[in-house]
């Protein structure tokens, strides 16, 4: 049982269900068919379209997995279709936007896993896209400039830029990158799978960070409760920590 | 022009309005972007732009602060969290991007908060082809708050002895509590430029320039009005736009 397979089974059973009623589309990955990559910052009046910002309107996930059945190939998944000039033209607001990258691998070390693969995430930005996520609230918001519109930017390269750096790290063997545009049905019915893998990223953060056992007074004794991985780690990292402290582990007092 | 430029000076000598003037050029420039941000707590160049901050940079600070105390968060996230309030709390017109810091923070030591805040507006800043940051006369809060390098340290002074003095002082501080690039004295609001002309042969400085007074800008403060709106016939605007050609 992986860290989140539970709210990675719930995303994997949504995507089967909009697949086969061909509301999203799997386009398999194209590692020549990319985009630039470059921070850049688009000013309100060069912006052809907004995607996601505040409150709900926008739903931002990083998940990983040993499963594959839950990431079965590398592809990019449109549900409300890419970005085009047409759709700058039509749309007066920021469009409700999801991002959800999903991959599989196998990873020695689950913390180590969350920052190196979040690293890539954050690190991909487009050029033309001023892409900013706020990691606690789920939430992602992207500015595309006109130019970059105009020169061809769209999800599907933006998801084949995405998976092209995550499949250049060793312990990856697919990656795929789900984009919900404009369907603000779709994140609120996401959400609860999403907010479920946050308690677990924090959990995994707050054991790393804080380096604090105490259980009964922790807050996310919940989700370590439910989520086995995490009391493997933390039953590990204490093992760690006490043997660092040149304590002796738990079980041999008066050994001796 | 590009790169960073921090406007100094003894309270009351115009340098707000000075950085006002420097944004008036740039708004009217096609392919060029400017940053303006107001490190002075009063908040006097949001007025003299029109402009109004979403969130200043210290409510930005509390907030981290709340959210961090009620989830952990590590480094990164927090930083990615920063970047995107601060693109949040910018207010944009055309091409101008304006951030305010607001009043410095209360009590307490939150080094790292102060350090990613710090460090993402040097990222913003470089996004822009001229920022300019109207800073109190302590040139310690630019450092420590807004940007550690500036290209250019802007010493503004009236036709008064006391005044470059005054930025004679600032930019002593400045010589040991911060970056720059360049330090120069302009010497604003002349009515007689020889009076002027006798304070820049006094001064150590180097005077880069003398900026006359301008009913209009009088004008535009007492009703409120955005110095955006200033007509290119406006003598200082027209004096600055000579210096920056220079």
């Amino acid at each position: 049982m992986g860290l989140f397979d539970e709210p990675l089974a719930e995303i994997a059973a949504w995507r089967e269900e909009r697949r086969a009623s061909g509301e999203l589309h799997s386009l398999p990955y194209d590692p020549v068919n990319t985009w630039p990559v470059e921070s850049s910052l688009v000013l309100r009046e060069d912006t052809a379209l907004e995607l996601g910002a505040t409150g709900r309107s926008s739903l931002s996930l990083l998940l990983w997995t040993e499963r594959r059945d839950l990431v079965p190939e590398d592809a990019v998944l449109l549900l409300g279709g890419d970005l085009s000039p047409q759709l700058a033209e039509d749309a007066a607001a920021p469009l409700a936007f999801g991002q959800l990258v999903l991959v599989r691998g196998r990873f020695p070390d689950e913390y180590d896993a969350y920052r190196d693969l979040r690293d890539v995430v954050y690190e991909t930005r487009a050029s033309g896209v001023s892409t900013r996520v706020w990691p606690d609230r789920l939430q992602l918001w992207s500015r595309v400039s006109r130019r970059a519109l105009q020169e061809g930017f769209t999800l599907e390269a933006y998801g084949n830029a995405i998976i092209k750096r995550l499949r250049e790290r060793e312990e990856s063997q697919a990656a795929q990158v789900a984009f919900i545009l404009g369907r603000q049905e779709e994140l609120d019915r996401l959400r609860p799978a999403a907010e479920k893998a946050r308690d677990v990223v924090d959990a995994l953060i707050k054991m790393y960070e804080e380096m604090n056992f105490d259980c009964e007074s922790c807050e996310y004794l919940e989700v370590c409760d439910e989520v086995a991985e995490l009391r493997l780690i933390r039953d590990r990292l204490k093992g760690e920590r006490q043997g660092e402290a040149g304590e002796r582990p738990p079980g041999k007092e008066g050994d001796d | 022009m590009r790169g960073v430029v921090a406007v100094c000076g003894k309270g009351g000598v115009g340098k707000t309005s000075v950085s006002a003037l420097l944004c008036r050029l740039l708004s009217g420039e096609d392919g060029v972007r400017g940053l303006a941000v107001d490190a002075d707590p009063s908040g006097g160049l949001s007025l003299s732009l029109g402009i109004s901050p979403r969130r200043t940079v210290n409510d930005l600070r509390k907030e981290v602060i709340s959210a961090a105390r009620e989830r952990p968060t590590d480094a990164r996230d927090l930083a990615a969290s920063i970047d995107y309030r601060l693109l949040e709390a910018l207010g944009e017109r055309g091409n101008l991007a304006f951030l305010a810091v607001g009043r410095p923070e209360e009590e307490g030591c939150y080094c790292q908060v102060n350090t990613f805040l710090r460090e993402a507006i040097e990222t913003l800043a470089g996004h822009f082809d001229l920022t300019v940051i109207d800073a109190e006369a302590g040139v310690e809060q630019v450092n420590r708050r807004v940007i550690r390098r500036v290209d250019l340290l802007l010493l503004v002074s009236d036709p008064t002895a006391k005044g470059v003095r005054v930025a004679e002082a600032i930019k002593g501080v400045a010589d040991e509590a911060m970056l720059y690039g360049r330090a120069a004295l302009l010497i604003n609001r002349v009515g007689d430029p020889q009076a002027a002309e006798r304070l820049a042969a006094e001064t150590p400085l180097e005077v880069i320039g003398i900026l006359p007074e301008d009913p209009a800008i009088r004008d535009f403060d007492a009703q409120g009005r955005s110095l955006l709106e200033l007509s290119e016939d406006s003598p200082a605007l027209r004096a600055l736009r000579e210096l920056i050609g220079q």
